[in-house]
């Protein structure tokens, strides 16, 4: 397929992704909102949502505190921040725009409303209705995307694309997400067979494994090390680091067999690796350690998406740093 | 050919320094003469660096056009035309038809067909009220045959028209060089051009090489003209020096105005041109 | 569709269900029909569908009876759904920054079999002669030499490209898809109103009214003796085949277009979707060793033909306008080196020149030897002092208008102008003859379309396709555009226009394909 058309659907699929987890990163944050002793939650709570989309540098250039208010916007419809839940969908909607023939109608159809909608949000929308139910909208409209795409794609090329996109960016941003839901539980340094509090499970896990669940398997089973085992290392959970990366390494696959990407090296020995280091590591780290680990994982993942590109897309030689413009020839050249 | 014959070696070299990278170079060239009545080629070749092969095809006025692609990154284009041409000066104009009859052939749709493209205005002649306006300031024909007033024409617009490097751009409209009444010889050019059709002489522009031997560095790019004499032919005018034509001007490519004849031209992608340089030689071989 | 405001309130309610108003559901249906087409009046135009009021032509009773059974708040819920499948399969066009879909009305225009071979017996002789026309004109010019036509007039052509006589197409091929205006005049009879050869468009909207009507309005349909037209990307598809350099087998085709902010960039995904071909825009495709290759995931494949939904000027920026970004540096090369085909060649937009129409009858004489089988609309040249006369004198009957304009825009409709604008119309002459044309108003036929509840006639002209390969083969109907605006005769898109399925019928009782 053309080399422009498979990095417009991989950057739709990163985008729409990238937005996804935005969101689920703020309704964490919020469900702490207030702290135990019924104050408004502080730094300690909104901060780590900044970080975990990577904008601390821009926030904190542009905002004194990290408070409900400041942390929100910035998230939500920031125009300081290029990774904005709005930016994304305004992104993924423009990035579809171009390649709106390579998808199956009802998906374009579905991305384009969900830009529609974000881009008529106002801050008193977001005051009166609250960023829940942005992120709900969010949630619900990139369910209805996802299904239609695994409902009516046939799995060629163009699907290989968005999913490889859509897990890369998920691997990437669970590792920057478990880090700032840990931090949101506090810095104590855990052992990794510590208990967890109920409470403290649904900041790390998030609603999909219940206490419950966990704790009617083995009653001792709600550990913190278990709660990093889910996400970062478990083969069935489709938000892990793990299944994230079998899911970019199935596509690559699937692409080589069909024959798209000639003879070059799609990168997947590299993610092989990366998931080699999730699969291998036992004990699972928490503390610092978990950290590093997880910073690991990211640049992993920077590198793959780099080879990805280098190998898919490089069809312009593309350069970087914008030079690259069409420009005439002599132009001043007159005669005597 | 008649007349004396000059036998040249030239060398016209374009040097491009880009500020930076270029790449996904595109071009075409008219830097090869052809034969003519005028001239015969003894041989010529354009030579690129970075090395590319070179196409030819001749184009629909007869001009030689070369066309050429450098893909690679490169930080400098260097484009250099060289060879040996003989030229000839041209034969003094003389017509046997009386004035009236040649003013009268003009009109004729056949004559006006034969010459269509050079009769109309081009993207580089479009001439209006200051063209208008500056004509009013030119001697008209005045019972003189067509040729007589083109080249009393022509150095009326050398007298109109002061030769200033700098003032004006390569894409200077006809219209501003009639009311500001500067350029260089591309403009004079044009302008005598522009004044040419508006009364119906088919003209076109000749661009090409000038021997001047007096010169500190005898070559020189160069832009004249020329007019369709009725019964008589093209013949030659340059408003720069308004002299008869001899074989030290050197004639390379014609159309209808600058951008028919372009030296070089195309696309490229990347850093902005930092410095282009064009030199031209011009030494007489015995 | 519905395009007044009273037409979108009963649109929206037909979804919802039964409407209030003057479409009052069942009891009274059957009359309802009868009573909306009763107050149609064809008036002094020629109607498409009646002789006189009441009586329908012969080839649409089987409609008019059919369309008894039909409750009127039906029809006009049917057409609201049309609309609603335009709209959510993005089938628009963008105006103005807006997307608008194209107004599409339900009520099929129906051509009578022997009509439409007249019709397309004289498009084939037509797009014959205007193909060896451009051959001629970039190749030796015999026309000219021959007295037929001026070099003038060519040199002057706004769409004449002189870089297209170093091009020699495969298969001497200039024209492979051309789309050929024809209007009716009150007396009946066919005329050719202009020739569109540069890029013609409208053939996504010919097969997509065909599919959804069929969809919608299928009982329409029976016991209809229609010409298909579902294979008609398939007829564009052997043409530019045709055009194929030394003949590969199975060309790499592809559709260039300039991408999704063009207005028309629905139909470019729609047909090179339709017609299984890579949609490209400039910078997918790059030029190595004079050839034309496509950039893909897995390295570049050559290209063999090119369909170009883009203008001359805009192809190549080292041929052509240095700051296009749209085309690809070095495609000119590619086809003097023969290694690319581009459809529709560099250069056939002097056809489109609406002076040089004046002369085509005459081309068809010369290349052909043939009387022109179609009639054209008397056309004046104001760069004749004699026409130019006339036009001056009669002005407020003639439709004056720029020789290169698109989209009905810088026209003058003299019956309905004031003398203001045809002062200002006549200045625009004098100072530019070359630049205008005149015609005799032509009364232009019209048709009933659905409007505010009922029917109302409204003028319409037609626009079939010709798809030139080895030989040229018209399209089955065409596009019928419809002035929505009562009185207006301006068809185009962009200014309020709409269109009908057009339905081109093969001898009654042979039907021709198969009817679904």
């Amino acid at each position: 397929m053309l080399a422009r058309v498979a990095e417009a659907l991989y950057w739709t699929a990163r985008n729409l992704e990238r937005a996804d987890d935005t969101g689920r990163m703020l309704e964490l944050s919020h469900a702490f909102a207030l702290d135990s002793s019924g104050d408004p939650a502080g730094p300690g709570v909104w901060m780590p949502a900044v970080i975990a989309s990577g904008g601390a540098k821009v926030f904190t250039q542009n905002h004194l505190r990290a408070s409900e208010r400041s942390v929100v916007w910035f998230l939500t419809f920031s125009e300081i921040n290029p990774n904005s839940m709005r930016a994304c969908t305004m992104r993924a909607r423009a990035n579809a725009r171009g390649v709106r023939d390579a998808l199956p109608p009802e998906v374009w159809e579905e991305i384009n409303s969900l830009a529609r909608a974000v881009g008529q949000w106002t801050p008193r929308r977001l005051a009166h209705d609250g960023v829940f139910t942005l992120c709900r909208i969010m949630r619900r409209a990139l369910h209805q995307v996802e299904g239609a795409m695994d409902a009516e794609m046939r799995r060629d090329e163009a699907w290989h694309f968005l999913r490889i996109g859509r897990f890369l960016e998920r691997a990437s941003t669970a590792a920057r997400l478990l880090e700032a839901r840990w931090r949101i539980i506090g810095d104590r340094a855990i052992a990794p067979g510590d208990r967890v509090a109920p409470d403290e499970w649904h900041a790390l896990v998030g609603a999909a494994v219940a206490p419950a669940v966990m704790m009617a398997a083995a009653p001792g089973a709600l550990t913190a090390e278990a709660a990093v085992r889910l996400l970062v290392a478990d083969e069935r959970f489709p938000r892990s680091v793990r299944y994230s990366l079998d899911r970019v390494e199935d596509s690559l696959l699937e692409l080589e067999a069909m024959g798209a990407a000639g003879r070059r090296n799609t990168g997947r020995d590299l993610v092989a690796e990366a998931r080699n280091r999730v699969y291998m590591l036992d004990p699972l780290p928490v503390g610092p350690d978990l950290t590093r680990f997880l910073d690991e994982i990211q640049e992993r993942c920077n590198l793959i998406g780099t080879h990805i590109a280098s190998c898919f897309f490089d069809y312009r030689h593309e350069d970087p740093t914008g030079h690259d413009r069409q420009r005439p020839q002599a132009a001043r050249q007159a005669q005597n | 050919m008649t007349g004396n014959a000059l036998r040249l070696h030239v060398r016209h070299r374009t040097d491009l320094a880009y500020a930076g990278y270029a790449r996904e170079s595109v071009n075409e060239a008219r830097l090869l003469p052809v034969d003519g009545p005028r001239t015969r080629v003894e041989r010529m070749r354009l030579d690129v660096s970075p090395e590319a092969p070179v196409h030819t095809h001749h184009d629909v006025y007869g001009n030689l056009v070369a066309w050429f692609q450098v893909p690679d990154q490169h930080r400098r284009l260097v484009v250099e035309s060289h060879g040996v041409v003989t030229s000839c000066d041209q034969p003094l104009l003389c017509c046997d038809l009386p004035a009236d009859a040649q003013w009268a052939m003009l009109r004729e749709q056949a004559f006006r067909d034969a010459h269509a493209d050079f009769l109309m205005r081009s993207q580089y002649t479009e001439w209006g009220p200051r063209v208008a306006a500056l004509a009013e300031d030119l001697p008209s024909p005045d019972g003189m045959g067509v040729g007589d007033w083109a080249i009393t024409m022509t150095t009326a617009v050398h007298g109109a028209i002061a030769y200033t490097p700098g003032a004006t751009m390569v894409d200077t409209p006809v219209e501003v060089v009639a009311s500001e009444r500067h350029g260089v010889c591309q403009d004079m050019a044009h302008l005598t051009i522009a004044l040419f059709r508006r009364v119906g002489v088919p003209a076109r522009y000749v661009s090409g090489w000038l021997h001047d031997p007096a010169r500190g560095a005898p070559g020189e790019s160069h832009a004249w003209v020329e007019a369709m004499v009725p019964g008589t032919g093209w013949h030659e005018l340059d408003p720069t020096h308004p002299e008869p034509i001899t074989g030290r001007w050197v004639r390379v490519a014609t159309g209808r105005d600058y951008a028919d004849v372009t030296p070089l031209r195309g696309t490229y992608q990347g850093d902005p041109t930092e410095r282009m340089k064009v030199t031209v030689e011009t030494e007489e071989e015995s | 569709m519905l395009a007044p405001p009273g037409g979108h309130r009963s649109a929206h309610a037909g979804r919802r269900g039964p409407v209030h108003g003057a479409n009052r559901p069942s009891a009274r249906g059957a009359y309802h029909w009868r009573v909306l087409f009763q107050e149609y009046d064809p008036g002094d135009f020629y109607d498409e569908m009646f002789m006189a009021a009441g009586h329908p032509r012969d080839h649409y009773a089987r409609l008019y009876r059919g369309l008894h059974a039909l409750a009127p708040s039906a029809f006009a819920g049917k057409a609201a759904r049309i609309d609603d499948l335009y709209r959510s399969q993005g089938i628009t066009f963008d105006h103005h920054g807006k997307e608008h879909t194209f107004p599409f009305d339900l009520l099929p225009r129906v051509i009578p079999a022997d009509e439409w071979a007249h019709i397309e017996s004289g498009l084939c002789q037509r797009v014959r002669a205007l193909d060896m026309f451009a051959a001629d004109i970039y190749g030796e010019r015999r026309a000219v030499s021959d007295g037929v036509v001026s070099a003038e007039l060519l040199a002057t052509a706004s769409g004449y490209r002189r870089a297209a006589h170093a091009v020699r197409p495969a298969g001497d091929r200039w024209i492979h898809l051309s789309g050929i205006d024809l209007v009716r005049g009150d007396d009946g009879t066919w005329r050719v109103l202009e020739d569109n050869a540069r890029v013609p468009s409208g053939l996504s909207y010919v097969v997509q009214n065909r599919a959804f009507m069929r969809r919608i309005f299928s009982e329409a349909f029976e016991r209809q003796p229609i010409q298909p037209v579902e294979h008609a990307p398939q007829m564009l598809r052997d043409a530019l085949a045709f055009a194929a350099p030394g003949g590969p087998a199975g060309p790499h085709i592809v559709l260039l277009s300039p991408g999704p902010f063009n207005p028309a960039y629905y139909e470019h995904a729609f047909l090179a979707q339709q017609m299984g071909i890579t949609l490209v825009e400039g910078h997918d495709l790059v030029v190595r060793d004079r050839r034309v290759w496509m950039a893909t995931t897995s390295g570049r494949t050559p290209v063999d033909v090119i369909y170009r939904r883009i203008d001359d000027e805009y192809l190549d920026p080292v041929a052509f306008r240095g700051d296009s970004l749209l085309g690809v540096p070095g495609l000119m090369e590619c086809m003097r080196a023969g290694t690319v085909s581009v459809c529709n060649a560099v250069g056939v937009g002097v056809v489109d020149d609406k002076s040089v129409y004046v002369d085509v009858p005459d081309l068809i004489r010369y290349y052909l030897g043939e009387e022109p089988a179609l009639a054209q609309v008397p056309t004046y040249r104001p760069d004749d002092p004699d026409d130019l006369a006339i036009i001056l004198d009669r002005m407020e009957h003639l439709v004056v208008k720029a020789v290169d304009g698109a989209g009905g825009y810088g026209i003058l409709i003299g019956p309905v102008s004031t003398a203001r604008e045809r002062d200002e119309f006549a200045r625009r002459v004098r100072r530019n003859p070359r630049g205008y044309i005149a015609q005799e108003t032509i009364a232009l036929s019209r048709a009933p379309v659905f409007l505010d509840g009922r029917f109302h006639p409204r003028h319409v002209d037609l626009r079939p396709f010709v798809a030139y390969g080895e030989e040229p083969r018209v399209i089955p109907g065409g596009l019928t555009r419809v002035a929505l605006t009562e009185g207006s005769l301006v068809v185009n898109s962009s200014q309020g226009g709409g269109s009908k399925d057009t339905w081109a019928l093969t001898t009654a009782g042979a039907a021709r394909g198969a009817q679904r």
